[in-house]
């Protein structure tokens, strides 16, 4: 049950990134028929919505765009700790906040690609777990329910780790964060050269065979199946369990949150 | 029952801020938190409202912790010098977005404290001055239906005359709503004589912890030649000295004492706690201040 406090709290948050994905999705509209309208040279004769909009993955898009949204969590956390919100409060209502917008973005990105007219694709052929995964059960409505609960919780994961990303960088100050991103960009430039000279150095050749043996087992990728017959015990598994941590991490990251002196 | 601050310590850079603070608040009251700038009040308060955290020692609420408290935390209200709405809300949708996270923000109240300082409820919070800014923040810390008011520079920016509008509805709020106000400021002389309660607080520790008459009763300027001045004040607590041209004048806090002769040549004053607060807080002269 949640408390008074806790439905006025996700009732703000769910709002205001309800308004945010509002603004992103006008300026995706926007693009989407700005952009074939100008490769069209402005022609509007050549301009067809149909066309425009006929090759739009909602759920993807928004896969992607409610992440990103989570990614900024310490202007609310002003607001709210300015009205009296305990950091617990706020981060059960945040996390409520986007995996419900997380989970309505992926069923309507569902029930547009089923009732869009416009559209030549159905969700299953944007949807990477039917590609790899999609064939493994002979049933086939199995295969799709699977397939369709594993998008709702994959992206509730991926939003989940978005906002553990973006609480925990909360936590520094601006000049630090810079200074990480800066960090981040040239250890992964150093492990993509690494990579590149692994298959000529002997023990990082191991480690790299390692590695790929770890992720075999993470994706649950079966060896001698054909893409889309691998087994989805793992992905599932995986999923679930980075759900699990992430949450934890988030929860503890937020903990920490205070104003700032910036 | 009231708040109950315990142990305070915070450390910031190797810095103390704040070294073993104790007080208590009543509900009721309209305190005073005077301090230099630098003195630690700020981040008392911002300790209290548990926005930033303590090294060690705890807030009390009713007997329970703040921490992570909404019951407790939805019982106060920190105004601070820092901005923490967001730039581009409007000031009537920051009163609407109160209303929802506080529970009974009294939106009449607010709108007609806006009129009454001229605030525009229409603008963006930042494309206010730093005069509406705090006028806005005051605002809503009248009409929030919290129980203790937390607020630290409140007059930052205002004119004389939004002053004197603003101390006259904090007293009216107070009248009406018992509410227990705990104000931090530079501005000692103006805001004197709504104080019932002062905390001093020097490089953060609390010097002064007293009912405003009781403090001012043991506050006194000893002023006459040097050496009659010196004679009489012997084995007093001396917390700051002053010379005009011949006279002399001795600060002092603490009692006199009755048998002592007092010269001709030499006449007692009262301080007013403005003076008070400099002669104690003043780093050239440390008198030992007792609580």
């Amino acid at each position: 049950m949640m408390t008074t406090k806790e439905v006025s709290v996700t009732t703000y948050i769910f709002k205001h990134i309800l308004k945010q994905l509002g603004v992103v999705i006008f300026w995706m509209a926007f693009s989407f028929i700005f952009f074939p309208w100008m490769f069209n040279g402005f022609d509007i004769s050549k301009f067809s919505l149909k066309s425009s909009f006929k090759d739009i993955y909602v759920g993807s898009i928004l896969a992607f765009i409610i992440p990103c949204l989570a990614l900024f969590p310490y202007n609310d956390f002003k607001l709210l700790i300015q009205n009296g919100i305990s950091r617990r409060t706020y981060w059960k209502a945040r996390l409520f906040s986007f995996l419900g917008l997380s989970l309505l973005g992926q069923l309507l990105g569902i029930i547009i690609s089923l009732l869009n007219p416009y559209t030549n694709h159905t969700w299953e052929n944007g949807s990477m777990y039917m590609l790899l995964y999609g064939k493994y059960f002979t049933s086939s409505t199995t295969n799709s329910f699977l397939g369709l609960c594993f998008v709702l919780i994959s992206t509730s994961v991926v939003t989940i780790i978005a906002t553990f990303v973006g609480s925990f960088f909360s936590l520094f100050s601006k000049k630090t964060k810079v200074y990480t991103f800066i960090g981040f960009f040239v250890v992964g430039i150093v492990f993509i050269n690494w990579i590149a000279i692994a298959t000529q150095n002997q023990s990082a050749h191991v480690i790299m065979k390692n590695m790929g043996q770890m992720m075999t087992f993470i994706f649950g990728i079966t060896p001698g199946n054909a893409d889309g017959k691998w087994n989805p015990t793992m992905p599932f598994v995986t999923a679930i369990i980075t759900g699990i941590i992430a949450t934890f991490g988030s929860y503890k990251v937020t903990q920490k949150f205070k104003i700032k002196n910036e | 029952m009231g708040i109950e601050v315990r142990n305070i310590k915070k450390v910031f850079n190797k810095k103390t801020v704040l070294r073993d603070i104790n007080f208590e608040l009543e509900a009721g009251k309209i305190y005073g938190l005077l301090g230099r700038n630098g003195a630690g009040k700020s981040t008392l308060l911002s300790i209290i409202a548990n926005r930033i955290f303590s090294d060690s020692g705890e807030v009390l609420l009713d007997g329970e912790s703040v921490f992570e408290n909404d019951n407790a935390l939805g019982n106060m209200y920190l105004m601070s010098e820092r901005n923490l709405y967001p730039e581009g809300m409007k000031i009537e949708a920051i009163f609407k977005n109160t209303e929802l996270l506080y529970g009974a923000f009294d939106l009449g109240y607010a709108q007609e404290l806006a009129d009454k300082f001229g605030l525009d409820t229409s603008q963006k919070f930042g494309k206010l001055s730093t005069g509406y800014r705090s006028i806005f923040k005051l605002i809503i810390a009248l009409a929030v239906p919290a129980k203790y008011i937390f607020l630290d520079e409140p007059i930052l920016g205002l004119d004389a005359n939004h002053r004197e509008l603003f101390y006259r509805e904090l007293v009216d709020n107070y009248v009406k709503t018992q509410k227990t106000f705990l104000i931090s400021t530079h501005l000692i002389e103006e805001i004197t004589n709504i104080l019932e309660h002062v905390f001093i607080i020097d490089q953060g520790e609390i010097v002064v912890d007293g009912d405003v008459e009781a403090i001012l009763d043991k506050a006194y300027l000893i002023a006459g030649p040097k050496e009659d001045v010196d004679n009489y004040c012997q084995g007093l607590n001396i917390i700051g000295q002053e010379n005009l041209g011949s006279i002399h004048g001795n600060y002092i806090y603490g009692s006199l004492d009755d048998k002592r002769i007092l010269p001709d040549t030499v006449s007692i004053e009262r301080m007013d706690l403005q003076k008070l607060f400099v002669n104690l807080t003043n780093i050239s002269v440390k008198g030992g201040a007792s609580k």
